[in-house]
C-alpha cells in the first residue's frame, strides 16, 4: 500500500489531449493518367477490381480520365496509397500518389 | 469468340480455330518487350519517393516474372479442344491473370514503339515494328472479349 506522503505527492496522470497520428499523417490522392491505349472498359473493369466499386462509379472516373486527362481516384495514407498505386500499375494503368493539399 | 457460359465463378468461350490459335501464341510468346520503368510521383520527389518508386519498380518486376510462369499454364489448362472447337474456360483468378497478362503486351509494345497518340495507325518503318503491332492490337481484341459486352 503507498504512505500517506507518497499519496500526497502523486498526482493522477492526465494525458495530454493530443490529435492521433493519422491526423498527423499526410495524405495522399492516388491518380490515374489518361493514355490512348487503355480500352475504356479495361479501366472500368480494374477500378471495378481494385477498389471494389460498382460499374457506375467506376465509369464515372473512367470517364474524368478520358475527358480530364486524369482522376483523382481515392485519397488515402502513404501505405495504403502506395498499395493501391501498385495495384493499378500491376494492370499496367498509369498511376501515382500525389501530397493531397 | 463467343461467351457460352457465366455463373460469375467460371466463364467459358467457345473460340474460333485461328482465335485459339492466336490466343496461345500470344501467351507462350509474352512479355514480348522489356520493362521499362515507372514513376510513383508527377510532382517533386522527396527521398521518400524515390524509395517508394525503387520499390514499385521492383513489385512490377516480381510481378512480370510470376506472369510469365503463368502465362504458359494457362494456355495449357485453360484452351482446350473438344470435338472440334476451341474453349476457353476460365475462373474469377484466371481471368485476372489473362487480362492483366494481355493488357501487359499491350501497354508493353506501345511504349516500345513510341507511345504513339495514334494506335490505330501502324507503323510502316519496319516489319518487325508491325508483327508487335499486330500483337498490340490483337491483345486489344481479347481484352475487349473478356470485359466488354459479353465478358
Amino acid at each position: 500500500m503507498p504512505s500517506a506522503a507518497l499519496a500526497k505527492k502523486s498526482k493522477p496522470f492526465v494525458e495530454k489531449e493530443t490529435k492521433s497520428e493519422r491526423e498527423f499523417a499526410p495524405t495522399f490522392n492516388v491518380i490515374c493518367w489518361n493514355d490512348p491505349v487503355n480500352l475504356m472498359s479495361y479501366v472500368t473493369h480494374v477500378f471495378m477490381k481494385v477498389f471494389g466499386w460498382n460499374k457506375e462509379k467506376a465509369q464515372k472516373h473512367m470517364m474524368e480520365v478520358d475527358e480530364k486527362g486524369k482522376s483523382v481516384l481515392v485519397r488515402e495514407g502513404a501505405e495504403k496509397a502506395e498499395f493501391y498505386v501498385h495495384q493499378l500499375h500491376h494492370y499496367r494503368l498509369h498511376a501515382t500518389m500525389e501530397p493531397a493539399e | 469468340m463467343k461467351l457460352l457460359k457465366n455463373h460469375g465463378s467460371l466463364w467459358q468461350y467457345e473460340l474460333q480455330d485461328i482465335e485459339a490459335v492466336v490466343l496461345e501464341s500470344l501467351l507462350k510468346q509474352y512479355p514480348f518487350t522489356n520493362l521499362t520503368p515507372v514513376k510513383i510521383s508527377n510532382g517533386k520527389m522527396k527521398s521518400e519517393d524515390l524509395d517508394r518508386e525503387i520499390l514499385l519498380n521492383e513489385s512490377l518486376a516480381a510481378h512480370r516474372n510470376e506472369l510469365k510462369q503463368i502465362a504458359v499454364k494457362l494456355a495449357k489448362e485453360c484452351l482446350s479442344r473438344q470435338k472440334d472447337k476451341w474453349f476457353l474456360t476460365l475462373k474469377p483468378d484466371s481471368k485476372e491473370i489473362l487480362l492483366q497478362i494481355l493488357n501487359d503486351i499491350r501497354v508493353g509494345i506501345w511504349k516500345e514503339l513510341g507511345e504513339s497518340e495514334d494506335i490505330h495507325e501502324p507503323p510502316k518503318d519496319s516489319m518487325q515494328k508491325l508483327k508487335l503491332w499486330q500483337c498490340m492490337q490483337l491483345s486489344g481484341y481479347f481484352e475487349e472479349m473478356l470485359v466488354g459486352v459479353s465478358g
